[in-house]
């Protein structure tokens, strides 16, 4: 991405994986898993703006936002502020940094004790950074309430007498206490109501103008974030699949999934149609994660094998039937119906898999129609596994093996997919360059 | 003409440590056969307790206080229980926000379905397993034959949204009552579970009662929808009037307060403070203090739902109806905001005058 | 994860805690000033140094601690315990005779607690806040409160010796198979259970009370099934996960109880047998003993392991 005006946090191949080890009998006949929730990103935040990070639960968003800030201990790569890697650093000489680093959570005192006042809350970080104490902490604290929007006189009341949006501001107003240059919000607004919601979107916009502050903004709506953010990263099982500045995002050209989000947000318009492209399933383990393109098992536009003349929609299906058959040992459970397919005539038997799978009576293709009536045949022997084979070798996508690096369609938007890559040939399937 | 579901001055109350709330004061509204009823608020508007109050579900420390709930002409709140049981989960479902925990962790996804089956059909269990099989398959669930045996946990969120879905459908039932089926849910899976709905209701002629706080959800889904706020409906309308021509000063600020995508809007129009506070509602208007538009009369005085045109009392018949003191009295300063309808995306409301506290 | 793999892993997983509980006790007793030998040397003080030397030889009592521990657990694996100091009699003949009784008397003990705590439990949960529920909280505390020894002996003098319904003494050697057993079972029986019973029933009260809170409850009831089955088929269930450890966890209680509530009732089991192998100083028998119920516990636990995941199919995928 171009560097235009100055960064002040930069983070370079940042991977978080952990152990989901099922307990100590796992670890010693070495059955240990690797979760990958966060597998390589690289972001910049420039000073004063908002940096918003988008994707569904389990997309690793949140690990990716704490790991930058080594709340948890990053596996690879590394984060920069002010010019030094704080992976590298002491956790004294990291505890400076740390001033500049505020995070903001979901329910900022979930976590806190509950008999600590308000004025406690937020004058902690003042004392634990030794800013201010005693009556200028007080000072300060009543300051900082008044700065969000409370009450001087609410730095006695307890947290559990807040309510939902009085806490959240409560957590910026404790963010903000030590002056920071960087808040990460994650998910500040997702558990408030719609008018509540707008006061803490405005309030964090305001003191962002105020202070000069810069954002990381996490969330799962992207309402909010087109609000909210000036540049926008689409993330997808631990790697982002697209970024830029919002305006480019939030218009096509589109990642897939950024597609596929955008036309699944729920328009307060009683005359609106929904339409494009739906999303099947959510999103897959990190443990295994998919090999090529990670979003390849649910992409609605999945680029076909160019050895065959199929549309996307039917590649779609092919594809859908290859996951469920190497997944299943079942051959019922490939059907619509759960007659045992060996005691199904034939016809019966390929017409309600091709019903459950969108596919037409005979694909257009005549070597592809061969390849799937083996397959079929072969399901409907009972042979699982090898009808697994057969649509392995005979449908590849080549989203399936190639993994697609970022491309840059224009400054500073990049989108990480075959079908916008000008070094992909659709032709032989192969990236002019970058990694297989 | 009697509706499916007539709920006439239901009244629910909770005696909590702090005093007692009324957290559904004086609700009525009707659900026709085969419609899909949206009830849209935030949260303490009552939503919840009033869709479970149609079951009679309310436990202690919640009693009802009084009201009618008529399914199909017939009181189910002076029922007796086995009476009352007959119904649930046969003629009136009900879907819930958090699908798996609305499950039984310790039996498997199909055995509940089937049980309720059983239950409600008096069939055996074979055929009930049949009937649920061809339920999973239905609500979009691959591999229904194998997930009949699966755990609940063993489903990510959205399919045990669809199995609850299943479960209600299984007896087909008259009225399902959903609230929030799709607040827990990725984007992505609401859209598929709220198409889903759509499908099953036209397929099995079903009604639904659908609670959101969730406008978009609304709007996609419902027919006719009523507003709460604090215990209260304060409008209720057919949708489209309701989204294009709201007469409730909270129903235009609800709506101007949703960010959109694409209307490039710096700061987002807000109602200032928050829901009040359950056991010491404002006199008057409760919602009088976060109105930008409330006058010296709101505090003293309590609308009642009303024709907006007429200012007519409404009944549990009339379509359109809004509670502010505007259509009896009529306000010094009116109601001074419009709403913009573009053309590609839909519309927002705006309202004039800066009500941002 | 099948309950199979889980059963496996978790028998698995019993060996090396056997093992520990092995060591741990001769550990203890070895490790504690004052063998057998220096008893009987104290005793008789003519004994010679060259005696007292082939005295420990022949007590398998000479060498370091883990050889000896490593002599003594290949005999153990066989099943043998060494032999009584003063008797000379093998040490498990005289444990083994006693298991049963003591077997019998936990076990009654045991159900005692379960069939009178998880009725009342359910009882008070459903009718929470109600008279019957503020009456069992009252009973259990009292039932919690009352040491073993006191109820025994309270139970003695009014069932036996005011009423006279029970004799006061069991006869030196039982036929436990017979139904005239059970008259000298029910006095011991219910003094053993009924701390047990007072926890279990606090404990299921609880626990059903939080399940009826939980959302599939309403859903159940949403569903239109009566409430007999939401309560005993969908709550009960969910409620008996954490029982079940804690029955399994009683075990222990009930077999440290059975040390006092023998004694008190002349109840000829493993728990006398300790008291009187401590008098006479038979550390063989002590050591036996140990570790008999140690198993016992262990095994309990195991059981517990295994039922849990019975009852709930989320633990077996942990």
């Amino acid at each position: 991405m171009g560097d235009s005006t100055e960064s002040v946090l930069r983070v370079e191949g940042l991977k978080a994986h952990y152990d989901s080890t099922d307990g100590f009998l796992d670890r010693l006949l070495g059955r240990s898993r690797t979760v990958r929730a966060v597998d390589g990103v690289d972001f910049e935040l420039r000073e004063g703006e908002t940096l918003g990070i988008v994707g569904e639960s389990g997309c690793g968003k949140t690990t990716l936002a704490r790991s930058a800030l080594r709340l948890i201990e990053p596996t690879a790569g590394s984060v920069y502020h002010r010019g030094e890697d704080l992976t590298a650093l002491s956790s004294p000489d990291l505890r400076d940094h740390r001033r500049d680093l505020q995070y903001v959570f979901q329910d900022p005192l979930s976590s806190l004790n509950p008999r600590l006042t308000a004025g406690d809350v937020v004058g902690e970080p003042l004392e634990v950074h030794g800013l201010a104490t005693g009556a200028e902490r007080d000072e300060r604290v009543r300051e900082l309430l008044e700065t969000v929007g409370l009450k001087r006189s609410h730095a006695n009341r307890y947290p559990h007498e807040f309510s939902g949006g009085q806490r959240q501001r409560l957590g910026i107003a404790r963010a903000l206490a030590v002056d920071p240059e960087v808040i990460v919000c994650d998910e500040p607004v997702s558990a408030l109501d719609a008018s509540v919601q707008a006061q803490i979107l405005n309030l964090l916009s305001e003191l962002q103008a105020e202070f000069g502050l810069s954002y990381v903004f996490i969330a799962h709506d992207l309402r909010v974030i087109e609000h909210v953010a000036d540049r926008v990263a689409v993330m997808y099982l631990g790697e982002f699949v697209e970024r830029g500045p919002t305006e480019t995002v939030f218009e096509p050209p589109y990642h897939p999934y950024t597609e596929a989000l955008l036309s699944a947000i729920p328009e307060p318009d009683p005359q609106w149609e929904r339409d494009g492209v739906r999303l099947d399933g959510t999103v897959p383990s990190p443990i295994d994660p998919p090999s090529g393109c990670r979003f390849h098992t649910r992409c609605p536009r999945i680029v076909p094998d160019a050895d065959y003349d199929l549309s996307s929609e039917v590649w779609r299906g092919v594809t859908d039937l290859t996951l469920r058959a190497r997944e299943t040992d079942d051959a019922a459970s490939v059907t619509a119906t759960r007659a045992d397919p060996t005691e199904t005539p034939w016809e019966t038997f390929d017409g309600s898999v091709r019903e459950e799978f969108g596919l037409p009576g005979t694909l257009p293709d005549a070597d592809a129609e061969g390849a799937l009536a083996e397959a079929i045949a072969t399901l409907h022997d009972g042979r699982v596994e090898a009808a697994a084979a057969l649509l392995d070798s005979a449908f590849t996508s080549p989203c399936e093996r190639h993994h697609p690096a970022e491309y840059e369609l224009d400054t500073g938007h990049g989108i990480a997919c075959l079908r916008y890559d000008d070094g992909f040939d659709e032709e032989s399937e192969t990236l002019a360059d970058g990694p297989e | 003409m009697t509706a499916l579901l007539e709920v006439e001055d239901l009244t629910a109350r909770f005696d909590t440590d702090e005093g007692i709330v009324t957290a559904v004061d004086g609700l009525s509204y009707r659900v026709e056969a085969g419609e899909t009823f949206g009830v849209v608020g935030e949260s303490g508007a009552g939503k919840s307790v009033a869709a479970r109050a149609v079951l009679g579900l309310i436990d202690d420390p919640g009693r009802i206080e009084r009201g009618e709930v008529r399914f199909k002409g017939e009181d189910l709140l002076s029922m007796d229980e086995s009476e009352l049981r007959s119904v649930r989960g046969d003629r009136i479902a009900l879907v819930f926000q958090d699908a798996r925990a609305a499950l039984n962790p310790v039996y498997t996804v199909g055995e509940q379905i089937a049980e309720t089956v059983e239950h409600h059909l008096e069939c055996d269990p074979e055929v009930a397993r049949d009937r649920t099989i061809r339920l999973l398959d239905r609500v979009g669930i691959p591999d229904a034959d194998a997930r009949y045996s699966d755990y609940p946990h063993e489903l990510s969120g959205g399919m045990c949204q669809r199995a609850t879905i299943a479960m209600a459908l299984s007896c087909e039932p008259d009225l399902i009552v959903a609230d929030e089926p799709t607040s827990a849910l990725d984007v992505t899976v609401e859209a598929r579970i709220l198409d889903l709905l759509a499908d099953l209701t036209d397929e099995f002629g079903v009604a639904v009662q659908l609670v959101s706080h969730d406008l978009g959800v609304i709007a996609g889904t419902c027919d006719r929808a009523m507003v709460m706020y604090a215990g209260e409906a304060v409008e209720t309308a057919a949708i489209e009037e309701l989204y294009y021509d709201p007469k409730h000063p909270y129903t235009a600020g609800l709506m101007s307060a949703i960010p959109r995508v694409g209307d490039g809007r710096d700061r987002l129009p807000t109602i200032p403070g928050t829901t009040p506070d359950p056991i010491d509602v404002p006199s008057g208007c409760r919602f009088h203090p976060r109105c930008p538009f409330a006058e010296e009369a709101c505090t003293r005085r309590n609308p009642s739902l009303v024709d907006p045109e007429t200012g007519e009392p409404a009944t549990i018949g009339t379509d359109r109806a809004a509670a502010c003191l505007e259509y009896t009295d009529g306000l010094e300063g009116g109601l001074d905001y419009s709403v913009e309808i573009d053309g590609a995306t839909g519309e927002h409301a705006e309202r004039g005058g800066d009500c941002d506290g | 994860m099948s309950l199979r793999r889980f059963v496996l892993r978790r028998g698995l997983a019993v060996v090396p805690v056997l093992f520990g509980v092995s060591a741990v006790t001769f550990g203890l007793f070895h490790l504690t000033p004052g063998d057998p030998v220096s008893q009987v040397v104290a005793l008789n003080p003519d004994v010679s140094a060259a005696e007292e030397a082939r005295l420990r030889e022949r007590w398998g009592l000479s060498g370091p601690v883990w050889r000896q521990y490593l002599e003594w657990l290949s005999n153990v694996l066989v099943g043998d315990f060494g032999r009584e100091i003063r008797t000379g009699r093998a040490v498990s003949a005289v444990v083994w005779r006693r298991v049963p009784e003591t077997l019998v008397l936990g076990l009654f003990g045991w159900v005692f607690a379960v069939a009178i705590a998880i009725p009342t439990g359910i009882y008070a949960a459903v009718n929470k806040g109600e008279i019957g529920d503020l009456a069992s909280r009252v009973l259990a505390l009292s039932g919690v409160s009352i040491p073993n020894f006191w109820l025994g002996l309270l139970l003695i003098l009014v069932f036996s010796l005011r009423l006279g319904l029970f004799p006061v003494l069991p006869p030196s050697r039982l036929p436990l198979y017979h139904p005239e057993t059970l008259r000298y079972l029910l006095l011991p029986g219910v003094t053993i259970g009924t701390a047990a019973a007072a926890t279990l029933t606090r404990v299921m009260r609880t626990s059903m009370a939080e399940e009826l809170n939980e959302e599939y409850v309403t859903a159940a009831r949403a569903r239109g099934l009566p409430e007999r089955t939401v309560v005993f088929k969908h709550v009960l269930r969910n409620s008996l996960v954490s029982v079940v450890t804690l029955a399994a966890a009683l075990t222990a209680g009930i077999v440290a109880g059975s040390v006092v509530v023998e004694s008190v009732f002349n109840w000829p089991g493993l728990g006398s047998e300790f008291v009187q192998a401590i008098d006479r100083r038979e550390i063989n028998v002590v050591m036996a003993i140990t570790l008999v119920t140690a198993v016992c516990v262990v095994l309990a636990n195991f059981l517990a392991d295994v039922l849990y995941a019975v009852l709930d199919p989320r633990i077996r995928y942990d």
